[in-house]
């Protein structure tokens, strides 16, 4: 299998890019069973599995595409729940995921590209 | 404790499984996690009142599918930990046990088969001595049997590979002698396969032996010690 390169991302993380942004744009940072939720549309897809989602959570943060941290133990005890590690996509995340939404449009409106696209995609 | 309470311990405990030997902060950080999004599926999927058994299928289903990837990061946590030249020996090491694994399944058919196969000649040959080899065959594969199974701890891989060791020296020597015996009642096929001679056989046999006897040894040798993390305090349960 081709290694991929540094700037290539996967179909997995892109679409925690995309739900990390949207759960973010609602005001808050998110956690890894919130993010599940919502890359899940809300029951109409299978959950991501624990070691897909941590791992890749865990490769995006050593890249840069995310930062997180662990909430204060304070409100965790308070509402009398394990603490929750929480995540937040950083710039050079959302550019990351801005670029590959470029490329998608540009591949889209150049027909050859797009065909290419097409047949090179398994 | 409902079917998804037993689910969520489950999953629970094959964390702390995967995280074995790992550096405290990052077993911890990863059992935290998990601990955490076991408790927001378990309250969200009870909110919206899912029944039990689907809970629990539900919280499995992620498990099960996302094994292989929990086994890939603790290989990488792993990895990270240790420097470049520790990470070559490593993977030496790693060759060397597959060598030995397949050497002692190897050596498992070997004898067995060589047993098997004049078992069901000799007995009906008449005027023919059971070589001595055949009766020592039989320790020396049950020998190699026994070591097989002590690889797979890593307590107890060390006197694995000794019996190996020995095993390996002498189960080639055994077979072609046992066989050499049976062959010449069914029609000397290695007697009469060139282009060995039967000294040549011996020859080639015994150096087999101790070739195999050597890749074992070198599997043993070395101090892994250097290269294998050590167990870390761990302080979630």
């Amino acid at each position: 299998m081709p290694r991929r390169r540094a700037d290539q991302l996967l179909p997995l993380e892109l679409d925690i890019l995309a739900s990390g942004l949207a759960l973010q744009a609602e005001g808050e940072d998110f956690h890894g069973f919130l993010l599940a939720s919502r890359m899940a549309g809300g029951g109409s897809k299978p959950l991501t599995a624990h070691g897909t989602l941590y791992k890749a959570l865990a490769r995006m943060t050593a890249a840069g595409l995310l930062e997180s941290h662990w909430e204060d133990p304070s409100i965790s005890e308070t509402e009398g729940r394990p603490r929750r590690r929480l995540y937040r996509v950083t710039g050079a995340g959302a550019l990351a995921l801005a670029r590959h939404r470029e490329a998608e449009a540009a591949a889209a409106a150049t027909p050859a590209i797009a065909a290419f696209g097409k047949t090179a995609t398994p | 404790m409902s079917a998804a309470d037993l689910a969520a311990d489950l999953v629970l405990r094959w964390g702390v499984t995967y995280t074995r030997d790992l550096d405290a902060a990052s077993a911890d950080d990863r059992l935290h996690e998990l601990a955490s999004d076991l408790h927001e599926q378990l309250a969200h999927e009870r909110a919206a009142r899912r029944p039990e058994a689907l809970i629990a299928a539900s919280v499995l289903r992620r498990a099960t599918a996302g094994a292989g990837a929990d086994l890939a990061w603790r290989r990488d946590v792993l990895r990270m930990r240790l420097p470049r030249a520790a990470r070559v020996r490593l993977a030496v090491f790693r060759t060397l046990d597959a060598a030995a694994a397949l050497i002692a399944a190897a050596l498992v058919v070997l004898g067995t088969a060589s047993y098997l196969s004049a078992s069901r000649w000799l007995p009906t040959a008449s005027g023919i001595n059971v070589p001595q080899s055949l009766y020592l065959l039989i320790p020396a594969t049950i020998t190699a049997a026994v070591a097989s199974g002590l690889l797979v701890a890593r307590s107890t891989r060390r006197i694995g590979m000794f019996l190996l060791a020995g095993a390996a020296l002498v189960i080639p020597w055994l077979a072609l002698n046992v066989l050499t015996t049976t062959s010449s009642l069914v029609g000397g096929v290695v007697l009469s396969f060139r282009p060995l001679d039967p000294a040549g056989w011996q020859l080639a046999a015994a150096g087999t032996g101790i070739a195999l006897c050597l890749v074992v040894l070198l599997a043993t040798v070395g101090d892994r010690r250097a290269i294998t993390p050590p167990a870390p305090g761990r302080s979630i349960r």
